[in-house]
């Protein structure tokens, strides 16, 4: 089962075939950290909450670099979620984006100037390549990579649906917008 | 035909001649307490976000989009819609893990804990990493072993005569293969990448920045020992699934695995994941050696120790 999960892609038919197994006792098996290959970017996400009257909001994701070694520790997990799916644009399950805004709706939600707009900010920085070998405290510190998604508030619900509005700026050669 | 006979045997002899019961029992601790602590320092912190009744992602949406029309195990979906008792639930698993660990109602507390673990990982699977998986799956086979058989609160409390100290290590073996089976997949994946075989992997990898931790060796702020930590890793992570097995390279191996995995940990944030490798590399000890250690740590006459093959 294990080496039918770990076949490039585990679409085979027998793949297919274990996977309410899989699925129902918790026996999923994929290890590939780092490989085979790395990821070469830095990132981090933030948020932009509009309300009505059109004054703004900003969320930012912890830093982990910035944190101390213990929370570090202890914010594992919401760096795990954060940097691989919460606005992620390289992440394939954009389908739950809309899911994820009314949490910070919740998070800021006055009656009287209920939020408008939900913006997830991803940005990133290329870790310059191996030829041009760079020392950590020599890492650029800019974010000069963003991408945005708009979701729009429903007023009745508090609810959004997908971005009304993307763009990617700066430079995402893996990425069609 | 001999030679199928012997291969038979020498199969059976693997998975069900009777071995020592110490050291999956001395894992069953270590694993238990790093157990509590991964439950402690990674999903309590944060269990609103991830688990309460107002999550980031509604669960309707994240199961329909993770798991499709499969079934998945989930006991907090069987709770009252309170986040008082999801809460509860993740100290359960917390009471579970001590427990297992401490060696009190030892069988029906590893149950517990895997039970708890499996419905934590299935709820929200989006923060999952390879460790969560490991731990998830040496719990299940934790479950069929005989862990409260030496180092209990069960053995002290409830057992008037010391128990068979050897069993049948098939549970035992399962996690071994595990491990190694990792290690061997990882071995292919890397050397399948190009950032592995030209020597640049390291250096990637120690300039993400989500992954600092503490001070990086200065070593690796050089071209030269990045490609030699990457290289490295390659031939250890090559030996972990080989060079593991025989009696002989054994007990290199596993010194070196576990500096490896301290290693790791040093250079990059991972939570527990490689604490619950190293817990496992005392399921390849040699259980006179555990009796040994034990002994001159209590100051003690090393018992007679059952050998382990």
């Amino acid at each position: 089962m294990a080496a039918l999960q770990n076949l490039p892609d585990s679409k085979c038919a027998a793949a297919l075939a274990v996977k309410p197994v899989v699925l129902l006792f918790g026996l999923t098996q994929r290890w590939n950290l780092f490989a085979p290959e790395i990821r070469t970017m830095n990132q981090y996400s933030m948020c932009l909450i509009t309300f009505r009257d059109g004054s703004q909001r900003l969320y930012e994701w912890p830093r982990i670099e910035l944190l101390s070694v213990f929370d570090r520790f202890t914010y594992l997990k919401v760096r795990r979620f954060v940097s691989e799916y919460w606005a992620n644009p390289f992440d394939n399950r954009s389908k739950l984006w809309p899911y994820g805004a009314p949490f910070m709706v919740a998070a800021s939600f006055d009656p009287d100037n209920p939020p408008a707009t939900i913006t997830n900010i991803f940005r990133g920085q290329k870790v310059p390549p191996f030829d041009q070998f760079t020392r950590r405290a020599n890492m650029p510190r800019g974010y000069v990579l963003d991408a945005t998604m708009r979701f729009p508030v429903n007023r009745s619900s508090m609810s959004t649906v997908m971005p009304d509005e993307k763009s990617w700026q700066g430079y995402f050669p893996d990425v069609t917008p | 035909m001999k030679a199928i006979t012997g291969a038979l045997a020498a199969w059976k002899g693997f998975w069900f001649a009777p071995a020592s019961v110490r050291p999956i029992c001395l894992f069953r601790i270590l694993f238990g307490f790093f157990l509590t602590v991964n439950l402690l320092g990674h999903y309590l912190p944060y269990y609103r976000l991830f688990f309460s009744v107002d999550a980031v992602y509604p669960t309707a949406p994240l199961f329909f989009f993770k798991y499709g029309k499969n079934q998945v195990f989930d006991l907090l979906l069987l709770l009252p819609p309170d986040d008082s008792f999801r809460l509860g639930f993740i100290y359960l698993g917390v009471a579970a893990s001590i427990f297992m660990a401490i060696g009190l109602f030892t069988r029906v507390s590893t149950i517990v804990a895997f039970a708890c673990l499996l419905t934590l990982n299935n709820h929200f699977p989006l923060m999952l990493n390879a460790g969560d998986n490991y731990a998830r799956l040496c719990l299940l086979f934790l479950c069929f072993a005989p862990t409260d058989r030496a180092f209990s609160l069960d053995n002290l409390l409830f057992r008037k005569e010391k128990p068979e100290q050897l069993f049948e290590p098939w549970s035992q073996r399962l996690i071994q293969i595990q491990f190694a089976f990792i290690f061997f997949i990882n071995w292919i994946y890397k050397v399948c990448g190009d950032i592995w075989t030209d020597g640049s992997a390291v250096y990637y990898a120690t300039r993400l920045t989500e992954f600092y931790r503490l001070p990086m060796p200065v070593f690796l702020d050089s071209a030269f020992g990045c490609k030699l930590a990457t290289w490295s890793t390659l031939w250890i992570e090559f030996l972990l699934f080989t060079l593991i097995w025989p009696k002989r390279t054994r007990n290199y191996v596993v010194v070196t695995g576990v500096l490896f995995q301290l290693g790791l940990d040093w250079c990059f944030n991972l939570g527990m994941f490689e604490y619950f490798f190293v817990a496992t590399y005392l399921l390849f000890a040699d259980p006179a050696t555990i009796d040994s250690i034990l002994a001159r740590v209590s100051r003690k006459r090393a018992p007679e120790a059952v050998a382990n093959e």
